[in-house]
This record gives C-alpha cells, structure tokens and sequence, in this order.
C-alpha cells in the first residue's frame, strides 16, 4: 500500500505541473499578500500592529484555506476522466488514492508557504529559530489537510464536481474573514467576539503568529480542531471512497 | 442585426439561469462577501462603511465575473455552438452583442438583489430615483466593459486554465486597489496614483455619488471613459478576433 501511494504521490505531482497550479500556489498567493499589505499597513500599524509580523500567517492562512478548493477539484476530474474507476479495477487498496491526493496537497501547501514566508522577509517577517519555522509549517499543513479531507468527501459525493470546487470557495469567506486573521480581536464588535474566538481560523493563526514569534503556544486549541476536523472528515471520506 | 443579438442574450442569460450552482454562486457569492466584510473593514475604517462596500461588491460582481464568463465562453466552443452560428447568416458583431447584454443582465440582476440585501445593515438610496436609476446604469456600463475585456481576452488566449488566471489575477489586485474597499487617503502614498485611476475606483465613487454620498460628475466622467476607451475598444477587437476565429 505504501508503494502503491507513493506511485500515485508521484503521478499527481507530475500532474500538477500545470499554469494553473503555477498560478494557484504562487502568483496569487503573492497577489493577495501584496494587495493585503497595500491596503492593511496604515489601518493596523495604527492600531499599533507589529504589521511584520502580522501579516504573512495570515495569507498563509488563506492559501491554506483554498488547498481545500483543488483538492475538490482534482478528485472530481479524475472521477469524472475515469481514473477513479481504473484504480478500483487494480489490486491496491481503495484507499490508497485519498491518501496519496492529501499526499500531493500536503507538498501543494507546502509551495505558498515558503513563496509567503520568502515574501513577508521583505516586510519584516522573522522566525525566533529553526524549530519555530518547522512547526510552523506543520501546522499549517496539517489545517489545511483537515479540510482538504472534507473537500474529498464533496467530491465524492457531488454530483457536479467541477462546480462544487468552486462552491468550496464560499465557506471560506466567513470563517476567514471573521476571525483575527486579518485584524486584532478589538477591531470587531462585542456581539462577535464568543464567534471569533471560537473559528478555528483565529485558534490556528493566534498559533501561528505565536510560533512565529517563538512565545509560548496554547496547542490545544488549534489542535483539538485539527485532529476533530480529521476524525469527521476522514470517517466520511473513506467511507465514502469504499462505497463510490 | 438588433433582434438576432437580443435572441443570443437571451441564450446566455437562459444558460446562466439553467445552471443552479452557478445562480446560487452568483447570487450568494456578493451577499457573503458583504457580510464577511463588513464586520472586519467597518471596525477598521468608519460607521457607514456599507455605503461604500455595497457598491464594492456590486461591481465586484462584474469583475470577479470575467474569469467565470471566459469559462463559459470556453464550454460553448466545446459544445459547437459557434460552429452553429457560423453557418447561419449572422454579423460577428451580433453574436458579440448579444454575449456582453447577456452578461450585462445577469450582472444587473445580481445587482438588484446584492443592493436589497444591502438595505439590512443600514445602506440608504438618498439621491432620489434619478440617483437609483443612474447607480443602475453605471454598473450595466462598468459590466459590459468588464463583459468586452474578457471576450477579448478569451477569444485571443491561448487556452482556458491561463485565460482564467490571466482574468482573474487582475481582477482581485483591482479589488484591493479600489477606493471602495478603502478611502483612497488610508492607502500608502505612494500607491495613491493607481489607486485613483484604477476603473474600479472611479466606478466606485461614482455610485458613492448617486447614492447621495459624494461628487457625481468626475468620477462618472472617468468611468465613462474607461467604459468608451477600454470597454469600447475590446468590444470592436473581440468582433474582430471572432471573425478570424470563425473562419
């Protein structure tokens, strides 16, 4: 089975090598960084932000949030292309083809990363050390594999796949935008607060920034999320890959 | 010539409308934005931040729009349909007409219902009717600029995927860069510039205006412009780039 997975690792990375993902994984997560530091500096630095520091996690966090979106994406186009059924034909277990997808989503997560953290030295962005930069990291991706879990599950199941791709787009808009992703706590108002501090968007950056900046991290927040996300998702999504 | 581009309107307007995932996006898309915005950039900014998101996201719904309407474009290829239309006596310049009313009346539709939904957290209309119908004209002219430049480009491109980004990208750096997202005094110096020329500004704080809000007559001049000199040339270049395509 390990075998098997790392065959299918290597066919959907090489199947990644497209414009789009070109596009996907580095031009746009640098157009959101450039276009969220353009028009954030002046409004946060005036809250006394350390904008430096602020900044990068959260276009992570985006680009970790749209992971999700090609997940559903490719799933479908190899349901649809027949691919999936041509696996099922094979001796290999069927599971083996969602592992090797969160497989290449995890190397996919891994490219905006470094591209953000690359961009945000410009403005300032530093890690206290090298173990600060590699959890970093694994947070990061381990968020964005929790959900990409659950962008396998609409895949499966949808009827529409390519459509359903882009409808993935959609959940994320509240959950990114009202969390402290993008702005302190004190910029929203009281009745929001019980809200943001629940996302798991504003639990897993707070991490984040935390890690960043080497001080104490509260893990088990962003945690209990991660591995609760997992557990639901992955149930649905093997149950659903061993029934389609 | 009139009537045969009306007929093709319809049929893009009646493909949007046979597609339920694509109405749901198109029409829920702009209300979550709205609403997700709002909260995070009206605490940063100032109390009747709706006043200026909403026009924001009515016209974001134009330019966010073009990569999704380069797709279909792509789809009707696909499917032959211009292939169909080639062997009847129909002008390019219809066939071109009928794609950006078409999309002009989805844009327009989604329009009505964004401004609604926008009336719950407190947008207000306080220019009177000349002011309610002119906001709507603005946004059917910014739309079939935005409609013209993405028919050109889909019509030239290589092919869907760098078309789609080739749309797409542009479209959200204008987002940020807009004067509707944020006042044009809480951008960086030296970005000002291009945040005041930016065809999404000057639209924006044109429909400021017509809402009651701000000056009317420079900014709509300006979006005139972009609407004539941008929108007007991509409109002849795309009846062009379909006639050396149909041959």
């Amino acid at each position: 089975m390990i075998h098997d997975t790392g065959v299918l690792i290597g066919r959907n990375l090489r199947l990644s090598l497209t414009t789009r993902s070109f596009f996907q994984l580095v031009v746009s997560p640098l157009v959101f960084f450039a276009g969220f530091a353009i028009v954030l500096d002046r409004l946060l630095t005036l809250r006394g932000v350390d904008f430096g520091q602020f900044l990068p996690p959260a276009i992570v966090m985006m680009a970790m949030g749209l992971a999700p979106v090609s997940t559903a994406f490719f799933i479908g186009r190899e349901r649809q292309s027949g691919m999936l059924d041509r696996c099922r034909t094979m001796p290999i277990n069927s599971l083996s083809v969602l592992i090797a997808r969160l497989g290449t989503d995890a190397v996919r997560s891994l490219i905006p990363i470094v591209v953000l953290v690359a961009a945000g030295h410009v403005i300032g962005f530093r890690f206290a050390g090298v173990p600060s930069a590699v959890g970093f990291a694994l947070l990061a991706v381990a968020f964005a594999l929790s959900f990409c879990l659950g962008a396998a599950v609409v895949a499966i199941r949808s009827p529409d796949p390519e459509s359903s791709a882009s409808a993935l787009f959609l959940p994320m808009l509240p959950l990114i935008n009202l969390s402290t992703v993008f702005a302190p706590m004190s910029v929203f108002p009281d009745w929001l607060e019980p809200v943001i501090r629940i996302n798991p968007y504003s639990v897993v950056v707070d991490a984040l920034r935390a890690l960043a900046a080497g001080q104490p991290v509260s893990w088990w927040p962003p945690l209990a999320w991660i591995v609760g996300l997992s557990l639901f998702f992955g149930l649905a999504a093997v149950r659903a890959f061993r029934r389609a | 010539m009139t009537s045969t581009a009306l007929l093709l309107s319809g049929r893009t307007m009646k493909r949007f409308l046979r597609t339920p995932p694509l109405i749901i996006i198109a029409f829920v898309f702009p209300v979550v934005l709205m609403f997700t915005i709002l909260p995070l950039y009206g605490g940063l900014i100032e109390d009747d931040y709706i006043q200026r998101l909403a026009p924001l996201i009515v016209l974001s719904t134009a330019t966010f729009g073009m990569a999704p309407s380069a797709a279909g474009l792509y789809a009707d290829f696909r499917a032959g349909i211009f292939n169909r239309l080639r062997t009847m006596p129909i002008s390019a310049a219809s066939t071109v007409a009928g794609r950006i009313v078409g999309e002009v009346l989805r844009i327009v539709a989604v329009a009505v219902v964004a401004i609604a939904v926008a009336h719950i957290p407190g947008f207000r209309f306080t220019a009177g009717p000349a002011g309610v119908l002119g906001f709507f004209c603005v946004v059917a002219v910014f739309g079939a600029m935005c409609t013209s430049v993405s028919l050109l480009v889909a019509l030239t491109g290589p092919d869907e995927d760098t078309v789609q980004s080739a749309l797409g990208t542009p479209a959200t750096l204008a987002f940020f860069l807009s004067s509707g997202f944020i006042p044009v005094t809480a951008f960086p110096g030296w970005i000002q510039p291009v945040v005041r020329v930016n065809p999404l500004s000057t639209a924006s704080e044109a429909l400021i205006g017509l809402t009651g809000g701000g000056p009317v007559a420079a900014p709509l001049l300006q979006t005139l412009a972009w609407a004539v000199g941008l929108g007007g040339l991509c409109a002849l270049l795309s009846v062009r780039a379909y006639r050396r395509r149909a041959r």
